[in-house]
């Protein structure tokens, strides 16, 4: 039983590539990010696309590994190794990306980067205070200016209130998905509103909050009627898991969970906390609280677990860590002592994107969800 | 009687069970790549001996068995047995081929916690097999190499530990002192493991709890002594008939 509205999805995306270079036709230029911070406003109100270019597929690593160490996170090789065989529509058709000083190994690949494509660097402080927050706000300004020089388009106080508004109403969207995933039981799949999230940052966000909302409509209708999904209820925290890259929830959906939330730049991070206000400020502001590993003392994060598994009702949660990421690995001893603490069952699963691992991973999750 | 069927990478265990008491057993050098036929034939073998009610597939290979009545994890089944031999246990370490597993369980047999060894071969069964082709001692044999100058060997990946073992024999180190520092990594690997899920009354289970030398080692760097039963590569088998 396809919900109508993923097939919906998986028909935009598959005339995504098509529909962006048309775009890019008619003279809006598109913008590549690497990050969940890049706030998209700013783009948006200069009528410019953003898309984001993480790579979640194991076919570029090799040619990434020509010139990036083997030891290091496969989302930073992929991506890079995507350029270098510029064999990414999306990054092929971006005029210019933006990156992002969040972990170390992205910030040192982009200077690799660099030298395949023009690029931004916007400095994100690792620190959560007050002198931290102005240094950021003055890189959104930055990112303002640039925008506006890039596409030859001011950025006036009303486009970015439009802007503002309507990137607000796709996360108001995703949080009454979160809403209806409350419910026994769960009307929608982990795997589908992984799809929604990867394809959310590639889509049109006209698209998306077409999809949204044709979605929510029809995820109401099943929960009117009880209909659902069964099994231990999952949520999933940690590294993002970007288009290409489904291996866990499809694992642990194959074994007896269904994932009821996701804690990750592809999940909460992506779309809790409004923009509240219409200056460059307020934008700064929303995006400076997403608690990303990258950060120092990311205490904020522990807590959103743990009310996540209380809003969510989770029987357990899958601690996931890319192979090589350092900062969700470290802050993942912080996070499994803060759950077990409260007798919250966590497992924390280390992988990349190879196949290799899939029945070892299998057996692991399997039993995990058996013993909650 | 229940029939177990415990396909595992590198071996294949057979226990059969009648009132929670072992009736036969069978530990076979074939693991995963085993082919579903010659379970069969060997299932219908059994049968010609003891009525089978029903057959019960654990292991790294359990999916392969489809024409089990039930199928158990692993994880889950190897508490329970764990349990069966020592009724005070509340850990299990297992050494199997594939990876490490450590196990914290409760006074059922329920897992409660449990560590499994990362996508890496270090500290397994493959490891030990591994060092014992390179340094040309026979398995059967393994029990009578023993020496109490422990060879370092400090990588923790077992590719790299294996030029290692190349770069120990050409310095003619003495091949029994290169086998106890293979022990001792193993070991070094398993204890944080033991020490994170806080366990006292250890089972040791697998086929290297079958060697000696390894397991006084390993009791001496726990300051306690482990509890292995007679045949400590069924105790997996045996828990996915309870479950």
């Amino acid at each position: 039983m396809q919900l109508k509205a993923i097939e919906k999805l998986m028909q935009k995306f598959a005339n995504r590539k098509e529909q962006l270079y048309k775009q890019k036709e008619e003279g809006r230029k598109v913008f590549g990010m690497f990050c969940a911070y890049v706030p998209i406003e700013i783009i948006l109100a200069a009528n410019a696309i953003p898309v984001g270019l993480c790579g979640g597929k194991n076919d570029t690593i090799p040619i990434a590994e020509e010139d990036l160490p083997r030891n290091l996170c496969p989302l930073i090789k992929s991506s890079y190794g995507f350029k270098k065989a510029k064999s990414c529509p999306y990054f092929e058709a971006s005029d210019i990306v933006i990156g992002e000083t969040t972990c170390e190994g992205k910030k040192k690949m982009f200077e690799l980067m660099e030298r395949l494509v023009p690029m931004h660097i916007m400095h994100l402080p690792h620190m959560k205070d007050e002198d931290s927050l102005k240094i950021w706000i003055k890189e959104v300004e930055k990112l303002k200016e640039l925008v506006e020089k890039e596409t030859g388009n001011k950025i006036t106080e009303e486009k970015l209130k439009d802007a503002v508004d309507k990137v607000n109403k796709l996360r108001e969207l995703f949080y009454k998905l979160y809403e209806l995933r409350k419910n026994k039981p769960v009307p929608i799949k982990g795997l589908d509103v992984l799809k929604l999230f990867q394809f959310a940052y590639l889509l049109d966000i006209d698209d998306t909050i077409e999809v949204l909302e044709d979605l929510i409509k029809e995820l109401e209708e099943r929960v009117k009627k009880g209909e659902g999904f069964e099994g231990k209820r999952i949520l999933i925290t940690g590294c993002p898991m970007v288009a290409g890259n489904t291996k866990i929830v499809e694992l642990v959906e194959e074994v007896g969970g269904v994932v009821v939330g996701e804690e990750s730049c592809t999940g909460t991070r992506f779309f809790e906390n409004f923009v509240e206000g219409y200056s460059i400020e307020d934008i700064a502001k929303r995006y400076f609280k997403i608690p990303c590993a990258c950060r120092f003392k990311n205490d904020e994060r522990i807590e959103n677990i743990k009310r996540l598994v209380k809003e969510l009702d989770v029987d357990g949660v899958v601690y996931y860590t890319l192979q090589c990421c350092h900062t969700f690995n470290i802050e993942g001893t912080k996070v499994e002592e803060a759950l077990k603490e409260e007798g919250i069952p966590i497992i924390r699963i280390e992988t990349d994107y190879s196949e290799s691992d899939r029945e070892q991973l299998k057996t692991r999750l399997e039993a995990f969800i058996e013993m909650i | 009687m229940i029939l177990g069927i415990d396909v595992g990478s590198t071996t294949t265990k057979m226990v059969l069970m009648e009132d929670d008491r072992i009736v036969w057993y069978k530990v076979k050098d074939i693991g995963v790549v085993i082919e579903e036929d010659i379970l069969l034939k060997m299932v219908k073998e059994i049968e010609q001996k003891y009525p089978i009610d029903k057959i019960i597939a654990t292991g790294y290979g359990r999916h392969k068995i489809s024409f089990a009545d039930k199928v158990v994890p692993e994880v889950i089944a190897l508490g329970k047995g764990a349990r069966y031999f020592f009724n005070d246990a509340d850990g299990v370490v297992d050494i199997g081929g594939q990876d490490t597993k450590v196990l914290k369980i409760n006074k059922d047999g329920k897992v409660v916690d449990f560590i499994l060894s990362d996508k890496c071969a270090a500290g397994t069964g493959k490891f030990l097999e591994k060092a014992l082709d390179i340094l040309k001692i026979n398995k059967n044999e393994i029990n009578k190499y023993k020496s109490d100058n422990i060879a370092k060997i400090s990588s923790m990946c077992a590719v790299f530990a294996e030029s290692e073992i190349i770069s120990l024999l050409s310095k003619k180190i003495p091949k029994e002192d290169i086998l106890m520092g293979v022990y001792d990594s193993i070991i070094n690997r398993i204890i944080p493991m033991v020490n994170k899920l806080k366990l006292q009354n250890i089972v040791f289970s697998g086929g290297v709890a079958k060697n000696k030398v390894l397991v006084e080692m390993f009791e001496k760097k726990l300051n306690k002594k482990l509890l292995i039963p007679e045949e400590p590569q069924i105790v997996c088998c045996v828990g996915a008939i309870l479950v």
